[in-house]
């Protein structure tokens, strides 16, 4: 103690060199808060990084419509935090149940109380069952969303398994902003692709509460090249939008139609995780404004939102985005920690979807960050092209697998 | 007085030495590079290379002749966000592993 008076006493224009260590505290441990407390830690070995997750594993969304095809098991898409453990994140397994951003503390259910300098929160979505008249979490054991993967994935996987072969199943899609814009019009190309081979008069309807969709036309032109007219899709203007279910009926209602599917994957509209609301992070339209340099709130002080949860519009809510984001959000930090303003970047994003095991299409784009937005940037934005030469689609399945394998071991090691 | 002040001033030259280092780490340059490791990973992949143990100068030149190619994979897109400047940036902080990536090899 004396030994250290001593040095410190020697030492006043390095003073700054001897404050308390900062704290950290990153609530969610999926693609982008695992990442962010990875790299924070990495950058700035000094910085004590607690990371809060609820779950004892993490199960990928990205790859799990591999699975609901029965191509992929849900033990492949599953990762635990050792790795985080054992890069010096301190994870605790607990959930954040209440924020006081003016005190600077988390409070989580098991009771502790955690003190924080600075609060990343990336509790990625929450299911907004009751905007969806009929639907509830227990709904969803009959019409599966399969939104977060795990039990809800094998679900729908053994419905339709179990289906009739001449069978039908709806996909209802919320309207956006949802995560993974593409998803649902993958899901639907991959659940045709197990249909041909094993039920190939069965048939998927799509129903959307949106226009249009993301690699519309790329999507449209593999499903009559491979699957005929087994995938079909309505708009919300031409009576797609679902406003009511009855699931111990199977029924599901539009404005003006009434459909008795054998399978319903009910996807329902989102919003911010409740974390953000309860910090109050989370504007009017359920997501959280942020600052483009830092992510930062705009809502309140010290309190950083990346992921899902974020507005980062016209980035897309994919764990592309929130690992990218979470990697520029931790140089951020760093610099902030340091006492250096946050800088403009170029974040990038690209989107894989499976139009049948084999075979998969992009879409990317490249984002200038600014204090007050995110924009596109023009040249690098595209998708695949319509007229593939031979071989691409089977490359690009490839890219998608191995983008998989190296964000994955990036995020959780 | 004088042996105290010299070991005053060795532990400031080690503390800002490991700031220095650390804040290559921390440059535009360096957040720009930082999306990279998404879809390049340590090893090699069955159709993504790895990044690993090149210099600055040939990841330059691969992501020129990228640029120049007329490929139609999802990085023939996104390099045309980066000038030759921020390019040459990249490949700096690539080829320092300025985020330290190597400790993850087991
Ligand atoms: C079917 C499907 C396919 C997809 N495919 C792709 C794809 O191919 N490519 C792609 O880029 N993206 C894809 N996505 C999107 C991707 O899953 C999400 O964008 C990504 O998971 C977002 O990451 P996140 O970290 O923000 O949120 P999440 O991954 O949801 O992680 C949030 C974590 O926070 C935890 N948490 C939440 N609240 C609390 C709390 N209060 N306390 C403690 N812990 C909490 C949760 O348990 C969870 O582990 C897909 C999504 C779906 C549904």
């Amino acid at each position: 103690m004396l030994a250290a008076m001593a040095a410190s006493a020697l030492l006043p224009a390095r003073a700054v060199a001897f404050k308390p260590k900062a704290r950290l505290v990153v609530v969610g441990g999926g693609f982008a808060g695992a990442t962010l407390a990875r790299f924070v830690k990495r950058l700035s070995p000094e910085t004590s990084v607690v990371l809060i997750e609820a779950r004892d594993h993490y199960v990928s969304c990205p790859m799990s419509n591999l699975v609901i095809a029965g191509q992929r098991s849900l033990a492949s898409q599953t990762f635990d935090y050792q790795g985080l453990e054992a890069a010096g994140v301190d994870v605790v397994r607990d959930m954040a149940i209440d924020v006081d951003a003016t005190k600077q503390r988390v409070r989580l259910h098991g009771g502790a109380i955690m003190d924080y300098d600075r609060l990343v929160l990336a509790p990625g979505v929450m299911l907004n069952f009751e905007q969806l008249s009929g639907f509830s979490e227990q709904a969803a054991q009959k019409m599966p969303h399969a939104w977060q993967a795990g039990s809800q994935t094998i679900l729908l996987r053994r419905q339709i398994e179990a289906m009739p072969d001449d069978g039908l199943v709806v996909i209802s899609v919320p309207a956006a902003p949802y995560r993974c814009p593409p998803g649902p019009y993958e899901r639907a190309s991959l659940m045709a692709s197990y249909f041909k081979q094993n039920k190939p008069r069965a048939q998927v309807l799509i129903l959307d509460s949106n226009e249009r969709f993301s690699k519309q036309a790329l999507f449209q032109q593999g499903w009559k090249r491979l699957y005929g007219d087994s995938i079909r899709w309505q708009s919300a203007s031409n009576d797609g939008r679902v406003i009511r279910v009855e699931p111990d009926a199977m029924r599901l209602h539009t404005d003006f139609a009434t459909y008795t599917p054998d399978v319903a994957n009910v996807i329902p509209p989102q919003q911010a995780g409740l974390i953000a609301h309860r910090a109050g992070v989370a504007d009017a339209s359920g997501w959280c404004p942020v600052n483009g340099l830092s992510f930062e709130s705009r809502l309140q002080r010290n309190i950083h939102v990346i992921g899902d949860a974020a507005i980062a519009a016209p980035m897309p809510k994919s764990a592309f985005a929130a690992n990218a984001q979470a990697k520029v959000c931790a140089i951020a930090l760093v610099r902030l920690f340091r006492g250096l303003s946050p800088e403009s970047t170029v974040l990038a994003n690209t989107c894989y979807s499976f139009l049948e095991p084999e075979s998969a299409i992009s879409i990317s784009g490249a984002y200038l960050t600014q204090d007050d937005q995110f924009s596109s940037i023009a040249a690098a934005a595209g998708a695949s092209p319509l007229a593939p030469p031979a071989g691409l689609q089977a490359q690009e399945a490839l890219h998608a697998a191995d983008w998989f394998r190296a964000i994955t071991q990036e995020t959780f090691g | 007085m004088r042996c105290r002040l010299a070991s005053a001033l060795m532990l400031g030259l080690v503390i800002s030495g490991q700031l220095q280092a650390a804040e290559g780490a921390l440059t535009q340059s360096a957040s720009q590079a930082a999306v990279c490791s998404g879809c390049h990973a340590l090893a090699p992949g069955a159709s993504v290379p790895s990044l690993q143990g090149l210099d600055a100068l040939t990841i330059e030149e691969q992501m020129l002749a990228l640029r120049r190619a007329d490929g139609q994979t999802a990085m023939h897109r996104l390099i045309n966000a980066y000038d030759h400047a921020q390019i040459r940036g990249i490949a700096k902080v690539l080829a320092q592993n300025a985020f330290g990536q190597g400790e993850r090899i087991p």
